[in-house]
C-alpha cells in the first residue's frame, strides 16, 4: 500500500512537470532556436528584473511570438482530451469525442455563423457553445433508446448530426464573401494556431480553464456515469444533473477551442486511451492524465505543424494522420459491444 | 416493519401490470418476488425503489412514504444490486465496490481512505477479498455478482434489493448467493428483497413471498403458505409436484415443475 500511494505521487509530480518541460522544449524550436536552459535563464530575468533584462529580439520571440501560441496550444489540448474523456464517461464508451458526436461539427457551425455576422470573439464563442450543445443533446436524443446506449447507434447518430450541421456550414460558406470571409473561414477551420493573441486567450481561457476545473473536481462521480442508469442512479447522484453539468462543461470546452483554432480532430480520442492504456480505467487517474497529455500531445503536434515546413501545417491534418488508424483499431475492438 | 408497499399499481398505457401490491418487511427476514416472465418482477422492484413512480400506491420506509425522502436519504438506507451483465468501463472490483460510497460522499469529493476501508469490508463480508484488484471484465458472472453485492453493502444499507441475483449462476455460485444472503439478514440483520425464477430458492431462504400472475394479481403472505400446488398451477400454468427431500441433514422442500396445464 505504502509502495503504491509513493508511485502515485512520483506519477502526479511526472504528469505535473511534463507538459511544463515540453512547453520549453518547444518554446525553443522555430527559425530562431533557442536552447532550453537559456529559455528557462531568460524566462526566469524577465519574471524578476522585468523585461528589459534581456534581449530584445529574445524578448520579442519568446513572450510576443511563441508564448501566447504555446499557451493556447496546451490548453486547448488539455481541454480537448478532458471533453473527449467526459463524453466517453456520459456515453460509457471509448468511441464518444467531441468529433464523434457531433459537437464540434455544431460548434464550428455556431462559431461560422457568428463569424459571418461579423460577431466578436465572445459571441462566436457563445454561439458555438449553444451549437455545440444542441448537437450533443440530439446525438444523445437518437442514440438513447430506454437508458442504454448502443455503440452503433451512438456512432450513427453522431455522423447524421454531424453531417447535418456541417451542411449547414456548406451553405455559410456558401454565402460569405469569397474574397474576405471565405477563406479566414475556411482557413480557420481546418484547425490552427497560428492567430492567437492575448487578447483571445483572455476571453477563451476562462471557458476552457472552467470547463477542466468542472471535469476535474467531479472526475470520482464520473465513473458512476458510465454505470446503467437504474444502476447509477441507485448510487444516490443526481444522474440528470450530472449529466448535464458535466456536458455542458465538455461542450463549453470544445467551443472555445474551436472558436480559437478551429476543429482540431482527435486529440478526445487520442489521449483518453492512452491514459486509460496506463493508468487503467478509474477516471480519478485517467482525467489528470488526460490533461497532462493533451497539453503535451498539443504542444509537440502544434511545433510540428509551425516548424517542420517553411509553410504552416493546418494542424487537424496532423492530428489525423495519427488520430484515424487509431480510431478504427478501437473500433474493430469494440465494435459488436453492447455499451 | 422497515420497509411496505402499500396498495401499489403500475401500468403502461391503459394496461395495469401491478395491481394493489401490499407487502412487508423487517429487519433480519428476507422476501422472494416470484412469478412467470413477463409478470413484472423487475417492474415491481423498481417501483419499490422509486427508480419507476407508481400509479397508486406507496412505498413506505420505516413507515414514511419514500417520495418524501430526499434521493441521498433514501440510499443511504436502500441499496441496489442490478444483475450482473458485464460492465461497459472495465473497473477493478476494488473500485466498483468503492463506487457504492458514493451516496456519502459530494458530488466533487473524492474517496478517502475511510471509504476505502468500508469498501474493502464490505467484500470481506461476502468473502471476496482476494478479488480486490481483478477487472470486471474478466470476472465470471458469480464473480460480477458479488462484486455488485458488496458494491451494495459498502453503502451500509438496511434494505438490499436483489434482481435476479442467482439466475445464469452455477449450482456451486447459486448457493454462495443465497448463503450469502441469508448470512447478511441473519448476522448483519438487512433486509433482504430479492426476485427468483426458483420456487425452491424461495423456500430454502426466503421467510415470506410475493406470488405475482399474468393478470396483475398477487398474493403475500409466509413463503410455505404461498408455495403451493394451487397457487403455482395459478400463477405458472405448470401442473407442480411439491415433494419433502429428507437426507441425514434434514428435510427440504423441493417444487418439481410436471406439465402445461
Amino acid at each position: 500500500m505504502k509502495e503504491l500511494r509513493e508511485k502515485k505521487t512520483i506519477r502526479s509530480l511526472l504528469l505535473l512537470l511534463l507538459p511544463v518541460a515540453a512547453a520549453i522544449v518547444c518554446m525553443g524550436i522555430g527559425r530562431v532556436s533557442i536552447k532550453p536552459t537559456e529559455i528557462v535563464r531568460s524566462l526566469y530575468r524577465i519574471v524578476v528584473y522585468g523585461a528589459q533584462s534581456v534581449d530584445g529580439q529574445i524578448y520579442s520571440v519568446l513572450i510576443r511570438v511563441r508564448l501566447p501560441r504555446i499557451l493556447l496550444a496546451a490548453l486547448c489540448g488539455a481541454g480537448l482530451s478532458v471533453s473527449g474523456n467526459a463524453f466517453q464517461s456520459i456515453f460509457s464508451n471509448a468511441l464518444a469525442t467531441p468529433d464523434t458526436l457531433g459537437v464540434s461539427a455544431g460548434a464550428s457551425f455556431g462559431a461560422a455563423l457568428a463569424l459571418l455576422l461579423g460577431a466578436d470573439l465572445f459571441t462566436v464563442q457563445m454561439s458555438g457553445l449553444a451549437m455545440g450543445f444542441l448537437a450533443v443533446a440530439l446525438t444523445y436524443f437518437i442514440s438513447n433508446r430506454k437508458g442504454r446506449l448502443s455503440v452503433i447507434m451512438m456512432v450513427l447518430a453522431g455522423m447524421v448530426v454531424a453531417s447535418l450541421f456541417e451542411a449547414g456550414l456548406s451553405v455559410i460558406k456558401y454565402v460569405a464573401d469569397p474574397d474576405s470571409t471565405l477563406p479566414s473561414i475556411t482557413f480557420w477551420l481546418m484547425g490552427s494556431l497560428a492567430n492567437v493573441s492575448y487578447g483571445n486567450l483572455a476571453i477563451a481561457a476562462p471557458f476552457i480553464l472552467g470547463g477542466i476545473l468542472i471535469i476535474y473536481l467531479m472526475r470520482w462521480k464520473l465513473n458512476i456515469l458510465s454505470l446503467q442508469e437504474d444502476e447509477a442512479k441507485a448510487m444516490g447522484v443526481n444522474l440528470y444533473a450530472m449529466r448535464m453539468v458535466i456536458s455542458l462543461a465538455a461542450t463549453m470546452i470544445t467551443a472555445a477551442c474551436v472558436s480559437l483554432c478551429g476543429q482540431v480532430g482527435w486529440v478526445g480520442l487520442l489521449i483518453p486511451h492512452i491514459s486509460r492504456m496506463l493508468f487503467g480505467n478509474n477516471n480519478r487517474d485517467v482525467v489528470p492524465a488526460s490533461i497532462s497529455l493533451g497539453a503535451v500531445f498539443l504542444l509537440l503536434i502544434d511545433t510540428l505543424a509551425r516548424a517542420a515546413t517553411s509553410v504552416e501545417l493546418p494542424i487537424s491534418i496532423l492530428t489525423a494522420f495519427i488520430g484515424a488508424p487509431i480510431f478504427i483499431l478501437l473500433l474493430r475492438r469494440t465494435g459488436g459491444i453492447e455499451a | 416493519m422497515i420497509f411496505a408497499v402499500k396498495d401499489g399499481c403500475f401500468g403502461y398505457d391503459q394496461r395495469m401490470i401491478l395491481n394493489n401490491i401490499n407487502i412487508q418487511a423487517d429487519r433480519g427476514e428476507i422476501l422472494a418476488v416470484l412469478g412467470p416472465n413477463g409478470a413484472g418482477k423487475t417492474t415491481l422492484l423498481k417501483c419499490m425503489m422509486g427508480l419507476l413512480p407508481w400509479a397508486k400506491g406507496k412505498s413506505l420506509l420505516d413507515g414514511t412514504d419514500m417520495q418524501r425522502l430526499s434521493r441521498k436519504a433514501l440510499w443511504k438506507r436502500m441499496a441496489y444490486v442490478p444483475q450482473a451483465k458485464g460492465c461497459p468501463m472495465a473497473y477493478t472490483a476494488e473500485e466498483m465496490v468503492v463506487l457504492g460510497r458514493s451516496v456519502h460522499l459530494s458530488v466533487i469529493a473524492q474517496p478517502t481512505k475511510a471509504d476505502y476501508a468500508k469498501a474493502h469490508q464490505a467484500m470481506e463480508l461476502v468473502n471476496i477479498g482476494h478479488l480486490q484488484k481483478k477487472l470486471c471484465s474478466r470476472m465470471s458472472g458469480g464473480e460480477l455478482q458479488m462484486v455488485l453485492i458488496a458494491r451494495a453493502l459498502a453503502a451500509q444499507p438496511d434494505i438490499l434489493i436483489l434482481d435476479e441475483p442467482e439466475s445464469n449462476l452455477d449450482f456451486k455460485n447459486q448457493l454462495i448467493i443465497l448463503e450469502t444472503m441469508k448470512r447478511l439478514a441473519s448476522e448483519e440483520k438487512l433486509c433482504c428483497i430479492f426476485n427468483t425464477h426458483y420456487p425452491d430458492h424461495a423456500l430454502k431462504i426466503a421467510d415470506r413471498a410475493l406470488l405475482l400472475d399474468k393478470n396483475g394479481t398477487s398474493i403475500f403472505g409466509r413463503t410455505e403458505e404461498i408455495i403451493n400446488r394451487e397457487n403455482m398451477r395459478q400463477a405458472f400454468e405448470v401442473d407442480v409436484c411439491i415433494s419433502n427431500l429428507k437426507n441425514e441433514e434434514g428435510e427440504f422442500l423441493s417444487v418439481v415443475p410436471l406439465s402445461l396445464v
